[in-house]
Formats: structure tokens, sequence, C-alpha cells
């Protein structure tokens, strides 16, 4: 029984790995702290993408980043359906997974430094952090969104 | 027995995910398969913010700043596609008894790192476009 506990142990350790897909948000209000359901579905919500172009899908995300109201999102590394997407400001550092299927895009939190560091992360979803992150991120979320309706 | 468990365990460990430490200027610009022209790329990117590309005695990249009184010298260090920022030195120029300012130093490195990371993203932009324009073309 032990041992197949180990087994089993070890299995889920593959398990964590940065796999993501976005996914429908489903806030857990039992996971608390967190800040209003408003902040979070600002940043996290999933974005239809009105194309299943993979292609179109990815220029959309590059193109939100460069043309985010008032500080631009630069690129900071991708992987199979993820472009990491990094934001300096006054010290503070955030990194955004921006996760893009066919049908959805999400963000989801990567890393932070500074007052931008998540205080209950549930799932790559930032539950509780202070105002600025949601702000910050909510501008990069909107341009996303424009560029994807703009097909 | 032992040996399955003990392998499983150090495979299944090897595949978490370990993050690099998030720092404000040293961590790499992974520019990857994009940049065909290092040299030519990494002089756009420091130009936006007066910086001028240079070799030392070794060759190696270095960006050089004269800006404000100040002299800096930052190593550009390539590896694995990617680029990383290391401070050589800094110096004031105006004033011989005053030391540098680290916070103005560190303002200038993260500009820079965040510069030649702005000039990536336009580039992956634009490789994102011609990919996108290629399907439209296919259909």
């Amino acid at each position: 029984m032990r041992k197949i506990g180990i087994i089993l142990g070890c299995c889920l350790l593959f398990s964590f790995q940065v796999t993501g897909e976005p996914s429908i948000l489903k806030i857990d209000k039992s996971k608390k702290p967190f800040s209003s359901e408003k902040y979070i579905n600002a940043v996290h919500k999933e974005i239809p993408t009105y194309t299943d172009d993979i292609n179109r899908i990815r220029y959309a995300i590059l193109e939100g980043m460069l043309r985010t109201k008032g500080y631009a999102w630069v690129f900071e590394g991708e992987g199979d359906g993820y472009i990491l997407a990094r934001f300096d400001y006054r010290g503070d550092i955030n990194v955004m997974r921006i996760e893009y299927n066919q049908s959805m895009v999400q963000l989801k939190y990567h890393d932070a430094m500074g007052d931008l560091v998540c205080k209950n992360l549930v799932d790559d979803i930032c539950y509780d952090n202070r105002r600025g992150y949601y702000n910050y991120i909510k501008n990069l979320r909107r341009s996303i969104a424009t560029q994807l309706k703009r097909g | 027995m032992k040996k399955l468990i003990t392998s499983l365990l150090i495979l299944g460990l090897s595949f978490t995910v370990t993050a690099n430490e998030l720092h404000s200027y040293n961590n790499p610009v992974p520019y990857g398969d994009y940049v065909k022209n290092l040299d030519g790329f990494l002089a756009r990117a420091l130009a936006r913010n007066h910086w001028v590309l240079t070799k030392d005695e070794a060759g190696n990249r270095v960006a050089h700043l004269v800006y404000k009184g100040y002299d800096v010298k930052a190593k550009l260090n390539i590896q694995n596609k990617s680029v990383a920022l290391e401070l050589a030195s800094a110096e004031r120029i105006d004033c011989e008894s005053c030391k540098p300012k680290q916070r103005h130093v560190d303002g200038w490195l993260i500009r820079l790192r965040r510069a030649i990371a702005y000039e990536l993203t336009v580039k992956v932009q634009k490789d994102a476009l011609d990919k996108s324009m290629a399907t439209t073309t296919q259909e």
C-alpha cells in the first residue's frame, strides 16, 4: 500500500508542469482572501477569439501587448499555446502567461516582484493582490480583446 | 522496486516548474530564432535610450552609455539564443570625488533591457503577422 502511494505521488509530480490551457473562469469564493469578483474577472476572465486561426490569434495577442493603454507589455518567452508578457514599472515587475487555443485566450499569473506579487494564487488565477495589479493588467486584457474582435 | 521508485521520484521532480528568479534587469531576453542579425538588432534597441553597442578587447559585446554626467558600461552576455545584461562599470565623469547613484544606474539598465525586449516583441509580432497573412493567402 505504501509503495503504491509513493508511485502515485511520483505520477502526480509529472502533472505539475506548465501545460495550462485557457478555460472558463470559475471563481471559488471559499478560497479566501480574495479581491472582488469584478477585479478578478477584469484580469482573468477568458476572451473569445472570434476566429479559429491560431496564427491570427497569436498576432492579436502580440498586437494587444504593444498597444496596451499606458505602457506596452514586452515579450518574455513562449511555449506551446502560451506567450509570456512582462511589465516593468517603477521597480515592480509582473509576468503574465497568456494562454490561447482556437476558441479562447486567458491571462494567467506567472510571476511578479515588488508590489505586484500575488497574495492568494489559485490555479494561476490571482485571487488577492493590490489594486495596481488589477488596474495594469485589465488594460492588457482589454487591448488583446480589442485586437481579437478586429479579426 | 526501490530503484524504480527512486527513478520515478527523480524524474517527477525534474518535471516540476522551476521558474527563474525575477530580476530588474538581469533576466535574459530570449530572442530565439527571431533575430538573424544580432548586432543590428542590438544596435537599434540600444539607440532607443542613447546607448551605443561596442566591443571590448576580448570581442564581447558591451553597451556603453554616456549620459547626465555618467559613464556606464554593461556586458551583453549571449547564451542559448538570449541576451542578458550585466553591469560592468559605472562612473561619474562630471565630478571626480562623487560616487554614482545606484538607483540611476539601475533605472537606465532596466530601461535598456526593456528596450531590447520591446524591439524583440516587434519582431515576434511581425513574424506572427507574416504567418497570419500566409494562412490568409492559402485560403
